[in-house]
């Protein structure tokens, strides 16, 4: 593709562009904490939950669709059961948001075991939920399409509905996060000093583990889980490398998600390739380029 | 004089017992350490204090309004990989009086400075953390808990895998702030001669209770042999009180 028509592609796509940035910027600004916290399998146990969740409701929306249809024909008041099954078969992300909460209460409750270590509870249920992936995957209608959405992602496809959907769920998260930024500092850094001043550690935990369950629920249904996970580690390594600072550090990380994003989305056009791997690509390019400069520095 | 923090018969644990029947005061001015074997319970004493350990059993008196408590924990618990400067660190001291949702104002970081002052590292507040020494990290973390302006510090482990001139500077320190600022100390250690010369009464933890004994007693006493399990003798060398494993050497012939 020339790129006089990737430029073309780019105003065509604009809404997928924006989606795409969306979830970048805000994995990349959750994903600072989740490499200080020394979570990144955390990250990536509770993107494949929400992943199987998908998954789950790919499969399971036919059936949720057929329900709906038989109990809104039926009369009051099953007719309200069949909107309900209605409003379920259309929002995967419900499905997927209750799975990843369990993923949240799985991976964040043991986090204090005395007799696992946390990595391997992470694990464990990192293989349970790509088994399940799989088992769902293969069973729903579309099969392989399903599998390369859920890898992928269809930013392409988004509508200005998802954009907004995005932004009011993504927004509320930086909200609450710049809201409640130096809770949330002084708990991922020092929990027990944070405790001792009266912090409910547990609490703000929690919060920080619904934020981020919520934000990979939404960002995987649309960008798909290799970039999702990415845009959770390479943006916030960056920053890391880059900055002394911790403001510095969220900062250089959303500018790589941004240059990754959309740098990404623009060699996607040019070589027709999935969004993913060049975004990927673009992400640890960024990385290698400060890593060495850091050094060379 | 009315005690600061008191507890009464006290049963401390996580579902079991760690401590039993703990009776104990410190008074204003207290300059109390806390000794004991690894793993005897000497933290969860002090998370019993601090409050973050609620009694199985009997009682635990810590007035929370109007008696400011600093806490010091041990800095090994502290991540380096947080990029956060000395200043920032010292500011979380101050969030509780920042209010939920504001940032630190100029008055927040005037305070923070000025603790930075009292444990002699103000020059250091825009260095990384992770770039300072381990008795330079000590230093930054009691300042964070001496922003608020606490009666009482208390200090868990803080000369902890230090060298001998780190750990002294330290020790200095922490004596100096009980002197001349008026703090209540209570020092945990696992190290007896960290904490001999400097506190004035010495809580030993062992065998799930707490004793209080002080100074003099422990030093005259033959309190340690029973808690280390083995012969501990103390010596004293220019007014200084030095702990010495094993037995007394025999006399020498005539």
């Amino acid at each position: 593709m020339s790129w006089h028509e990737v430029l073309l592609g780019l105003k065509l796509n604009q809404v997928g562009l924006l989606a795409a940035i969306t979830v970048a910027l805000t994995c990349a600004y959750l994903g600072v904490y989740v490499v200080l916290k020394r979570i990144v399998f955390v990250g990536m146990g509770l993107a494949q939950v929400s992943a199987a969740g998908i998954a789950l409701a790919f499969l399971a929306g036919p059936w949720l669709a057929g329900q709906a249809h038989r109990y809104v024909h039926a009369g009051t008041p099953l007719r309200h059961v069949g909107f309900c099954f209605e409003w379920l078969a259309v929002r995967p992300v419900l499905v997927s948001f209750v799975l990843t909460l369990g993923g949240v209460w799985l991976f964040a409750r043991h986090s204090r075991s005395r007799t696992l270590p946390r990595d391997s509870i992470i694990g464990a249920g990192y293989v349970a939920a790509y088994a399940l992936t799989l088992l769902f995957i293969l069973r729903s209608a579309k099969g392989m399409d399903d599998v390369r959405e859920l890898l992928d992602g269809s930013v392409l496809a988004s509508t200005g509905a998802d954009v907004a959907l995005m932004a009011c769920v993504f927004g509320g998260v930086l909200a609450l996060h710049a809201a409640f930024y130096k809770q949330l500092l002084f708990v991922a850094f020092d929990p027990e000093a944070a405790e001792a001043r009266g912090y409910r550690v547990g609490r703000w935990e929690l919060l920080f583990y619904v934020t981020l369950g919520l934000t990979i629920t939404v960002a995987i249904r649309h960008a798909g889980m290799l970039s999702v996970f990415s845009y959770l580690v390479l943006p916030a390594m960056t920053g890391l490398t880059a900055a002394r600072r911790m403001g510095s550090a969220i900062l250089v990380a959303l500018a790589s998600a941004l240059a990754s994003a959309g740098g990404g989305f623009v060699l996607a056009l040019k070589w027709d390739l999935p969004l993913s791997p060049p975004s990927i690509a673009v992400g640890l390019g960024l990385l290698l380029a400060v890593s060495v400069f850091r050094r060379s520095a | 004089m009315t005690p600061l923090i008191r507890l009464d018969r006290a049963t401390l644990g996580y579902g079991s017992p760690v401590l039993r029947n703990v009776s104990l005061e410190v008074r204003r001015g207290d300059y109390l350490g806390i000794v004991g074997p690894n793993g005897a319970g000497k933290t969860t004493l002090l998370k019993a204090i601090l409050g973050m350990v609620k009694p199985m059993d009997g009682t635990v008196e810590v007035p929370r309004t109007g008696h400011r408590i600093g806490y010091v924990p041990q800095r090994d618990a502290l991540d380096t990989l947080f990029p956060l400067s000395v200043l920032d660190i010292v500011l979380m001291g101050l969030y509780h009086e920042i209010g939920p949702v504001a940032r630190p104002r100029a008055k927040h970081r005037a305070q923070a400075m000025e603790a930075l002052g009292d444990a002699g590292i103000a020059d250091l507040a825009d260095r990384s953390y992770s770039s300072l020494s381990g008795g330079q990290k000590q230093r930054a973390i009691i300042a964070r808990a001496l922003a608020s302006r606490p009666e009482t510090l208390v200090l868990d482990e803080p000369t902890n895998g230090m060298d001998l001139p780190a750990e002294e500077s330290i020790l200095v320190l922490i004596s100096h702030l009980h002197d001349e600022h008026a703090i209540t100390v209570l020092f945990v250690s696992h190290l007896l001669h960290v904490v001999i010369n400097n506190a004035s009464r010495i809580a030993i933890v062992s065998d799930g209770t707490v004793s209080v004994l002080d100074r003099e007693a422990i030093i005259s006493g033959d309190h340690l042999s029973t808690v280390y399990g083995i012969p501990v003798r103390v010596a004293r060398v220019e007014g200084r009180a030095f702990v010495i494993p094993g037995p007394a050497p025999a006399d020498p012939a005539p």
